[in-house]
C-alpha cells in the first residue's frame, strides 16, 4: 500500500461524476432520484462507465452545498418515498462551463494520442 | 462572493438540522438498495444474491455517509477543534513536560510583551496631540562655535514667529517654579512658562475654561494661568468655580483661566501650572527657551529647516556680536536651525536602549523556542509508536503533522497567556518605580496593540518550535512509521545538538552585550565629577519677588540661613549656589576675555560657560579644590569691584602658560568686566559621560538671585541633618519653603536611572538566557546518555573505566558549547558594534568581556553536563543489557 491512500474507487476522471449527474438532470425534464440517475448513466453509457453507485450520494451532497441542484422528497413510481433532484440555474451554468472545460481537455488528449 | 455566503448559509442551515439530514440520507440510500435489489430479482437472481450484488455495487455505506456529511461540514474548524481537544489531553497527560514548556515560553513571551509595551508606548504610538506628525522642535546649532544644540533667545523666537512661512504656529517655553501662598499651606509648584500659542501648536483644548489668548505673553498682561488636572483635583478638590479666581503665585495675583485634561503632561510630567512668559523680544540673550512649532500642511521637515536656517542667518547678520552672527555669512557652517520631529526630540535618546532590550528579549525567546523544540524532539521519540499506530489506522502524514503543529501552537498560546500576566505584572511594577528621565513612561501600558503583538509572537513561536517535530512526524508517516524503534535517531540528535549550540551562541551574545553595558555603567559611576557628592545635602530656597525685592534683603536671608545651619552640630559647611550641577538647572552664556577679543570674537571658539553665583565658602562645601588665588569674601559686596573665579577648564584654555589671576573676563549678557581672583578645579555639569564645560563663578552679593540651592556638607549621613536644617530655615522666615531636600549622591544617581534600568533588565535577560541554555544542554545530554545506555553498559562490561565514559560525555557537551561559543563570539563582534554609542569608555570589543564571559559559559555547560556524565559512568551493565 503506497502512501496509505485507499478509499476512492471511482474509475472515472475526478470530477467527471458530478458533470454526468448535472448532464443527466439537464436531459430529463422531471426531477430524478439517486437510483434513477444511476440507472440513466449506466444505460446511456452502455455499461462502460462503471459507477460505484453509492458514490453518487456524496457527489449529490456536494452539488447541493454548491447550490447547483435542489432536492425535494416525493413519491416514486412504485409509491416509495424518495428524494428527487433538480438542476438549478446556477447548476445549468456550471454544467456548460464543465462541459466546455472537459471538451477542451479531451480534445487536447486526443491530439496528443493521434500525433503519437 | 455572493455564492460563498450562500454556501455558508446552506451549511449553517444544515448544521441546525444535522440529524434530520442524516436520516434523509440514510433513507435515500436504503431506497436505492431496495430498488437495486428489486431490479436484480427481476433479472432472475435469488433473494440473497440480489441483495448482495446490490450492496457490492453500492460500496461501503459507512464511508459514503462520512463522505456525504463532510461535504456539508466546516471541516477545517472541526478538525482544529478536535486537534485542540486532543492536544489539551496530551498536555494534561504530561504535566511535567507541560509545566516546563509553558514556563519557558511564558518567560520568553512575557519578556517580549513587557519590552514591547515599552517600545509601543514610548516609540511607536503617536504623540497624543492633534496631527502629531506636523509637530516639530526647533533647535539651534552653530558649527562655527562648536555648539550642536542650544536654546533660543526671546528675540530668536519672535523672529521665527514673525517671519516663517513654513511654520503654521510657533511657541516657546521654559520650565520653572513658583511659591503658591494664601489659602492653605504655602507650597512650591513646578510650572512651565509658555508663549501665547503654546497650546495651539499642540492642538490641545482645555478640559474647562480657556487657554491663553494672543498677546497674553507680554509683561503686565501675563497675570493668568492654566492648571493641570492633577493640581486642580489635589489642591482645589476639582471645583470648576476655581476658574476666574485669583491665586497668589510668587506674591503676584494670577487669574485661573483654564484647566487642562488629565492626560496632558507637556513638556514634563511634573508641570502643574502653565503661565505665559513676559516676553521681551528685544532680548538677544539669554538662550533659555525651548521652541516647538506646527508645520503648515504639506511642508516637510527639510523645507522648514532650510527656511528657518535662512531666517536665523539673516537675524545673525543684523545683530553682529551675538552667537547667531558667528559664521552667518559663510556657507556650510555657522548658525543653523534644526527642525526635528517632536516625537524624535522627546524619545530619541531612549530609542537605542529600547531597541537593544527588544533584541535581547528576542534572543531570549529564540533560546526558549530552542528549548521547547528540544523537549518536543525528545518527546517525539517516545511518541514514535503513537504516530506509527495512527499511520497504520489510516491517518495521512499531513494530518499527523497538522495535529502536532496544532499542539505546539496551543502550547505557545498557553505560554503566552501566562507570559502576558508576567508582562502585565512587570509593567505595573515599572510604573511604580520612581524612574525619572524616561520620556513618555507614563504612557506605557498593556493595551490592545500589545495583546495583538503577543498573539502574533505566540503564533510565530509555536510555528517555530513546532515545525521540526511536525516535519519529522510527516517524514515518518511517509516512511510508514514502524521502522524507527523507540530511540532517537542520529538525525534528531544532530538537530538537538545544533539547537543547543545555537542557544549557547545566543546566550553568549546577550551576556557580552550586558557585560559591556555593565562595565560602561561602572565607568560612568566612578567617573570623576570634580566635586565630592558624598556627605553632601542639597535643597532649594526660593524667595518671592515682592517680599524680597531688595538684593540686600535676599543676601541677608541667605547669610543668616547659612550662619544658622553652619552652627548646627554635625555640619561642616554650608553655602548657596545658583546653578547646582546635575539638578537640571542650566545657565550658560558666552564670554569675552580682555585682551583676547581677537581670539574669542573672530573664530571657532566663542565658547559658552556655565555661570554660577555663589556665597563665600561654597567651594569648600562642594568639595571643589581652590587651585590658585582666593575664595570670595564677605567684602566682595555690591559696592566692591566686580570679581570672578574661573575653573581650571577655562583658565587652561585661555591662559595656557600664563596666570589668569588679575585678568578680566565679561559675559556677553552683562558686558561688565570681572577681575579674576581665583582658579578652582573643573566640574562636570550635567552629563557624566560628557566633557567638562568652562565655569565662571561670581559672588551672589554682586549678582543677586531670587532662588538658590543650599548645599550642606555633613559629618555623618546627610539625611540626619534634614529636620534641624528645616527648623533653622523656619526661624529665618517661616514663609519661605525649603524643598527638594536630597543628598547629592542621589541627585547624581538619578541621572543614571534609565541606564541602571536598562542594565538591570539586560542583565536579568542574559541570566535568564543562560539558565535556559543550561537547561537545554542538560536535557540534550540526558537524552544522549539515555539513548546510549546499552552502549555504555557494554563498554563498562568490557572493562572501560567509568572516568573515561564520564569524560567522553563531558567532551561531547563541551564540543557543543565550543561551537556555540565560536558562533556567539562572531555574532557578538558583529552586533555589539551597533551598541558603541551606548558605551562609555568601553570598547565594543572589550577583550576582558570577550574572554571572561565565554569562560562563564564553559563553566555553566560543565555543571549542566556533569549529572548526565555521572549517570553514564554509573550505568549498571546488567540493567543496560536487559534494557535491550
Amino acid at each position: 500500500m503506497t502512501k496509505g491512500k485507499t478509499q476512492k474507487k471511482t474509475e472515472m476522471m475526478p470530477g467527471t461524476l458530478e458533470m454526468l449527474i448535472l448532464k443527466t438532470l439537464e436531459r430529463n425534464a422531471q426531477p430524478l432520484h439517486g437510483y434513477g440517475i444511476a440507472q440513466y448513466i449506466r444505460q446511456i453509457s452502455q455499461d462502460v462507465l462503471q459507477v460505484e453507485e453509492g458514490s453518487l450520494y456524496p457527489a449529490l451532497q456536494r452539488l447541493a452545498v454548491k447550490g447547483w441542484v435542489e432536492a425535494e422528497w416525493g413519491m416514486s413510481e412504485k409509491n416509495h418515498r424518495a428524494r428527487f433532484y433538480q438542476l438549478t440555474a446556477a447548476g445549468r451554468k456550471q454544467l456548460l462551463q464543465e462541459v466546455a472545460d472537459f471538451e477542451m481537455v479531451l480534445e487536447a488528449i486526443m491530439r496528443v494520442l493521434q500525433t503519437a | 462572493m455572493i455564492s460563498f455566503f450562500a454556501q455558508l448559509w446552506r451549511r449553517l442551515l444544515y448544521y441546525r438540522r444535522r440529524s434530520e439530514v442524516d436520516a434523509d440520507l440514510e433513507e435515500e440510500m436504503r431506497f436505492h438498495l431496495q430498488m437495486k435489489t428489486e431490479e436484480n430479482l427481476a433479472n432472475g437472481m435469488s433473494a440473497e444474491e440480489a441483495s448482495q450484488a446490490a450492496r457490492r455495487q453500492f460500496g461501503n455505506p459507512t464511508w459514503l455517509r462520512e463522505e456525504s456529511r463532510e461535504m456539508w461540514s466546516f471541516r477545517s474548524i472541526e478538525t482544529l477543534l478536535q486537534d485542540l481537544h486532543f492536544g489539551l489531553r496530551m498536555l494534561r497527560k504530561n504535566p511535567g513536560f507541560t509545566a516546563v514548556a509553558v514556563l519557558t515560553l511564558a518567560l520568553g513571551i512575557g519578556a517580549n510583551s513587557a519590552i514591547f509595551s515599552l517600545v509601543n508606548g514610548i516609540l511607536l504610538r503617536p504623540l497624543p496631540y492633534a496631527q502629531p506628525d506636523r509637530l516639530v522642535r526647533l533647535i539651534q546649532a552653530n558649527a562655527k562655535l562648536g555648539l550642536d544644540t542650544w536654546g533660543l533667545s526671546q528675540a530668536d523666537f519672535a523672529t521665527y514667529r514673525d517671519q516663517s512661512q513654513t511654520l503654521e504656529t510657533v511657541a516657546a517655553y521654559a520650565n520653572g517654579g513658583v511659591n503658591l501662598t494664601g489659602d492653605g499651606e504655602a507650597e512650591r509648584l513646578l510650572i512651565t512658562n509658555v508663549t501665547a500659542d503654546f497650546f495651539n501648536v499642540l492642538g490641545i483644548n482645555p478640559a474647562f475654561g480657556r487657554t491663553f489668548r494672543g498677546g497674553e505673553d507680554a509683561p503686565g498682561k501675563n497675570g493668568v494661568c492654566v492648571l493641570s488636572y492633577g493640581l486642580w483635583q489635589r489642591r482645589f478638590g476639582g471645583d470648576p468655580q476655581i476658574i476666574g479666581k485669583t491665586l497668589n503665585l510668587n506674591q503676584t495675583a494670577t487669574e485661573v483661566v483654564g484647566i487642562m485634561p488629565a492626560g496632558f503632561k507637556f513638556p514634563r510630567v511634573e508641570t502643574e501650572i502653565w503661565i505665559p512668559l513676559a516676553l521681551n523680544t528685544a532680548r538677544t540673550a539669554p538662550y533659555f527657551l525651548v521652541a516647538i512649532a506646527r508645520l503648515k500642511p504639506g511642508v516637510t521637515d527639510s523645507q522648514a529647516e532650510a527656511e528657518t536656517t535662512t531666517i536665523l542667518r539673516d537675524f545673525g547678520r543684523q545683530h553682529p556680536g551675538i552667537g547667531e552672527s558667528a559664521g552667518a555669512d559663510e556657507e556650510g557652517t555657522g548658525p543653523k536651525t534644526i527642525v526635528k520631529p517632536l516625537k524624535e526630540a522627546l524619545v530619541g535618546k531612549t530609542e537605542k536602549p529600547l531597541l537593544v532590550l527588544l533584541s535581547a528579549v528576542g534572543f531570549v525567546l529564540l533560546i526558549a523556542c530552542a528549548n521547547v523544540a528540544n523537549l518536543l524532539l525528545a518527546r517525539a521519540t517516545s511518541r514514535t509508536r503513537e504516530i506509527a499506530v495512527r499511520c497504520a489506522l489510516g491517518a495521512t502524514p499531513s494530518r499527523i503533522a497538522q495535529q502536532l503543529l496544532t499542539e505546539s501552537i496551543l502550547l505557545a498560546f498557553i505560554g503566552a497567556v501566562v507570559g502576558m500576566a508576567l508582562a502585565w505584572f512587570g509593567v505595573t511594577m515599572l510604573n511604580r518605580l520612581p524612574i525619572e528621565g524616561i520620556p513618555r513612561i507614563d504612557e506605557v501600558g498593556v493595551n490592545g496593540t500589545v495583546l495583538a503583538f503577543t498573539a502574533g509572537v505566540a503564533l510565530l513561536t509555536g510555528l517555530l518550535f513546532g515545525l521540526t517535530p511536525a516535519l519529522r512526524a510527516y517524514k515518518m508517516g511517509l516512511a510508514g512509521g514502524m521502522r524507527e524503534g523507540g530511540r532517537g535517531t542520529t538525525g534528531s540528535r544532530r538537530m538537538n545538538g545544533a539547537l543547543v549550540a545555537a542557544q549557547f551562541a545566543l546566550s553568549l551574545m546577550l551576556l557580552i552585550g550586558a557585560g559591556l553595558l555593565f562595565k560602561s555603567f561602572q565607568r560612568l559611576e566612578s567617573v570623576s565629577i570634580g566635586f565630592k557628592p558624598e556627605k553632601m545635602l542639597t535643597m532649594i530656597t526660593s524667595l518671592p519677588r515682592l517680599k524680597y525685592a531688595q538684593p540686600e534683603h535676599q543676601l541677608q536671608f541667605y547669610r543668616s540661613l547659612i550662619e544658622r545651619v553652619r552652627s548646627l552640630p554635625g555640619i561642616q559647611d554650608a553655602a548657596m549656589i545658583t546653578n547646582l550641577p546635575f539638578t537640571g538647572t542650566d545657565n550658560t552664556d558666552g564670554f569675552n576675555i580682555e585682551g583676547q577679543e581677537s581670539l574669542t570674537d573672530s573664530k571657532e571658539e566663542r565658547e559658552q560657560a556655565q555661570l554660577q553665583q555663589v556665597t563665600p565658602g561654597s567651594f569648600q562645601a562642594m568639595g571643589i579644590p581652590l587651585l590658585r588665588g582666593r575664595d570670595f569674601l564677605d567684602t566682595d559686596g555690591s559696592n566692591a569691584p566686580p570679581v570672578a573665579i574661573v575653573d581650571e577648564t577655562l583658565a587652561r584654555r585661555y591662559w595656557p602658560d600664563g596666570d589668569a589671576i588679575g585678568k578680566r573676563i565679561e559675559t556677553t549678557g552683562d558686558l561688565v568686566w570681572l577681575t579674576i581672583v581665583g582658579i578652582v578645579g573643573g566640574v562636570k555639569h550635567d552629563d557624566l559621560a560628557g566633557g567638562r564645560q568652562p565655569h565662571i563663578y561670581s559672588p551672589l552679593a554682586q549678582q543677586p538671585a531670587l532662588g538658590a540651592f543650599l548645599v550642606v556638607r555633613t559629618e555623618g549621613a546627610p539625611n540626619a541633618a534634614i529636620s534641624a536644617i528645616r527648623s533653622e530655615a523656619q526661624q529665618v522666615d517661616p514663609d519661605i519653603p525649603i524643598y527638594l531636600i536630597r543628598p547629592m549622591a542621589d541627585v547624581i544617581g538619578k541621572t543614571l536611572n534609565s541606564q541602571r534600568l536598562t542594565n538591570w533588565l539586560l542583565s536579568a535577560f542574559s541570566v535568564l538566557a543562560l539558565l535556559l541554555a543550561a537547561v537545554g544542554i542538560y536535557g540534550t545530554m540526558s537524552v544522549y546518555v539515555g539513548s546510549r545506555t546499552n552502549e555504555f553498559g557494554i563498554r563498562l562490561a568490557l572493562g572501560a573505566q567509568p572516568g573515561h565514559l564520564r569524560r567522553a560525555v563531558l567532551r561531547e557537551g563541551l564540543l557543543l558549547t565550543a561551537f556555540g561559543i565560536a558562533a556567539g563570539t562572531a555574532g557578538a563582534l558583529a552586533l555589539t558594534r551597533t551598541m558603541a554609542s551606548l558605551l562609555f569608555e568601553v570598547s565594543a570589543t572589550d577583550p576582558l568581556i570577550f574572554t571572561a564571559l565565554p569562560l562563564v559559559l564553559v563553566v555553566v555547560a560543565l555543571l549542566a553536563c556533569y549529572v548526565p556524565a555521572r549517570r553514564a559512568a554509573s550505568v549498571d551493565p546488567m540493567v543496560a543489557l536487559r534494557h535491550e
